[in-house]
């Protein structure tokens, strides 16, 4: 139990911090002479939240002075080496950001694809290359052919488009 | 309404592809809901990209095929492994894997298929003339009852998702907040943006709802990367004779009823849509005794009441622009995108799409059939399939859908993001549903409000000038008092259980 109230107390103080942020981020908008301005709806939301969250706050303080001490301290834990594959599941998206304007579509989801599957677990190289290329092929048609969206284009787009099929 | 349904079919049968559609929607989705952990929501949120250079009412098609056979998936594992596919399918699980261990499998899948497409047929007859109902009452509405209307939606489903009203209500706050950022939609000018080109426009709702259905699903698969998979023999689905038919007919047409009255009400879901027709199946039945022990009216009624909640969900969805759960709510974000604007509006303004989509909905329910008594002998191998295949295709669907909305990597860096922020969410069991929602939801209320309070020259009570208004403000109170109150009720169960619980 002491969890869930330790989460909304977190969560609370985060939107506390976001309402305060909120209402100095609109306090330089233009003011409108009508009623209602640009900064209205925003400041009125941050009110209603900072508010919200203030008795979210109050509350959780209330309830944990209340709770005993060794109560349910600790959640469930997750899995170091879970925590590590989804570490590694997010940095993986990053990278792919980072290497697809370069390298191009087709190389970097092909490697993408590859070493992903390789890391969860699939050992047979020869199952790791197949999944890939038909992997990626599947795509490039459905959204690059199909759906027509330009791809960022690298080595291998410019060698299809060379010989006639990108 | 008659001749605009039968303009609809024409509309249909006109773009051969949308046929296509239909078969390849209803696939994707039986396939998507059967395994254990992907959801229909996920299938729609990934398909959407693929629809953006396509007629509206194909689009829809496709993503309401997808829905429609994702409900339907859903319960197949749960017969076959005893693995429900999807929280509302639990209900057939009961009977239907009783009736597996029996050796009935196949009557199983069969009363399974034809009890989800009957129902899905059904409701959509429902949904025909209750929606158009609704739409014509709400065309009345001025800008006063859209922005009560909105809130209306945000409060209702923000007690009813997740576990807690308090965090429901926040999470709604948050949506509406991200919807402010970019360009404000009366003055035009740039808020939160922080001189960022690609927020000029705000959070573009692809990315986001890519993020926090798929990409956040995905993060949660990965710590069950290493449960062994359950394997489930090849049986083949066998449509249940006259007799049977006739048997359960009764149930069928009684839990589709339900089912679409349950699912058309926002928040309670196909979950008590499949849950409240098979318990007043057992209630009404000859023969109570055999419900829980492979009784094939327990498996009618829960897949009916299942198909036709999911159905009915749609009703407010299209008409008031409210989706009911999750899978509704990215549809939404479907019809935005295609150009629509969900609401009474789209009643009058694409009426040739909306009776289009509902005549692809009739023979949707029929190919549901076809297609799952055909893919029924495959799906226990596609059950099976190993989650580190499976996880990087999905990964690399969500990149490039998130991508292809405005060609532009920033997105996937949102959807990235959004992903994580849904991990995180739900690691901490906070509701998604209302982010996307509010996010939705943001821009129709903030113009709305800005509107009514303009007309009246800023005097607050043009909101509770008119009745719609009041009836719709006292709606929303009872909403957050009686959300209040059962997730009180279900902490206090959990926690008498010996769960780990909070109630706010």
């Amino acid at each position: 139990m002491s969890r869930d109230v330790r989460n909304d107390l977190i969560v609370a103080g985060i939107f506390a911090i976001l309402s305060v942020g909120v209402i100095i981020g609109t306090s330089d908008y233009p003011v409108s002479e009508r009623a209602v301005g640009i900064r209205t709806f925003p400041l009125i939301l941050a009110l209603l939240l900072g508010g919200l969250s203030i008795l979210v706050i109050v509350r959780s303080v209330l309830i944990l002075r209340k709770m005993p001490r060794n109560e349910d301290q600790a959640g469930p834990a997750i899995d170091k080496r879970v925590v590590t594959q989804i570490v590694i599941t997010v940095v993986g998206v990053a990278v792919y950001i980072a290497v697809v304007s370069t390298g191009g579509f087709i190389i970097t989801s092909v490697l993408y694809l590859g070493v992903m599957a390789y890391y969860f677990g699939e050992r047979r190289l020869w199952m790791v290359a197949t999944y890939a290329i038909v992997g990626v092929i599947s795509v490039y048609l459905l959204f690059g052919v199909l759906a027509r969206v330009p791809f960022p284009e690298g080595p291998a787009e410019q060698i299809l488009s060379t010989i006639g099929l990108g | 309404m008659i001749e605009q349904l039968l303009a609809g079919f024409a509309l249909t049968f006109s773009h051969p592809f949308n046929i296509v559609l239909i078969f390849a929607g209803i696939g994707i989705g039986i396939i998507l809901g059967a395994m254990p952990g992907l959801t229909a929501t996920m299938g729609i949120a990934i398909a959407l990209p693929l629809t953006f250079g396509m007629e509206p009412e194909l689009g829809l098609t496709l993503l309401a095929s997808i829905f429609i056979g994702g409900i339907h998936g859903g319960g197949i594992p749960g017969i076959l492994i005893r693995t429900p596919g999807t929280p509302a399918s639990a209900a057939s699980m009961i009977d239907g894997f009783e009736l597996s261990k029996q050796g009935q499998a196949s009557l199983a899948l069969g009363v399974h298929a034809f009890s989800s497409s009957t129902g899905s047929f059904l409701s959509t007859i429902i949904l025909i003339f209750g929606s158009a109902a609704l739409a014509n009452f709400a065309l009345d509405f001025g800008p006063a009852e859209f922005f009560i209307l909105a809130i209306f939606g945000l409060t209702v489903v923000s007690s009813v998702t997740g576990r807690s009203t308090l965090r429901g209500l926040f999470m709604a706050g948050l949506g509406l907040l991200l919807s402010t950022v970019g360009i404000d939609p009366i003055r035009g000018y740039p808020r939160f943006s922080f001189g960022v080109y690609e927020l000029a426009d705000g959070f573009s709702l692809v990315p986001a709802l890519i993020g926090l259905f798929a990409i956040s699903q995905v993060l949660v698969e990965i710590m069950t990367l290493d449960v062994p998979i359950i394997q489930a023999e090849r049986v083949r689905a066998r449509l249940p004779n006259a007799k049977t038919i006739r048997s359960i007919m009764p149930t069928i047409f009684k839990s589709s009823v339900l089912g679409t009255l349950i699912g058309a009400i926002p928040g309670p879901g196909a979950v008590l849509g499949s849950f409240i027709p098979y318990a007043e199946a057992k209630r009404s039945s000859k023969h109570p005794e055999k419900f829980g022990k492979g009784a094939i009216e327990g498996v009618a009624a829960a897949e009916a009441g299942n198909n036709a909640a999911a159905i009915g969900a749609l009703i407010p969805t299209l008409t008031l622009g409210i989706p009911g759960e999750a899978a509704t709510a990215v549809l939404l974000g479907g019809l935005m995108i295609l150009g629509l604007r969900p609401g009474p509006m789209l009643f009058v303004e694409n009426a040739h799409v909306v009776y289009s989509v509902f005549a692809s909905l009739l023979i949707a329910a029929v190919v549901l059939l076809f297609l799952a008594l055909i893919m029924a002998k495959h799906m226990g191998k596609l059950i099976t399939v190993p989650k580190k295949l499976l996880l990087p295709a999905i990964l690399l669907f969500c990149i490039v859908g998130s991508y292809a909305i405005r060609n532009s990597i920033f997105d996937v860096g949102i959807a990235l993001g959004f992903g994580l922020l849904g991990f995180a969410l739900n690691r901490i069991d906070y509701p998604t549903v209302p982010i996307l929602l509010g996010l939705i939801l943001g821009p129709i209320a903030e113009s709305s409000f800005r509107r009514a309070l303009l007309v009246s020259r800023g005097d607050p009570m043009i909101f509770l000038s008119s009745t719609v208004s009041i009836v719709l403000i006292v709606l929303s109170v009872l909403s957050l008092v009686f959300g209040y109150r059962l997730t009180s009720s279900i902490n206090r169960q959990a926690k008498s259980a010996g769960l780990n619980s909070d109630s706010d």
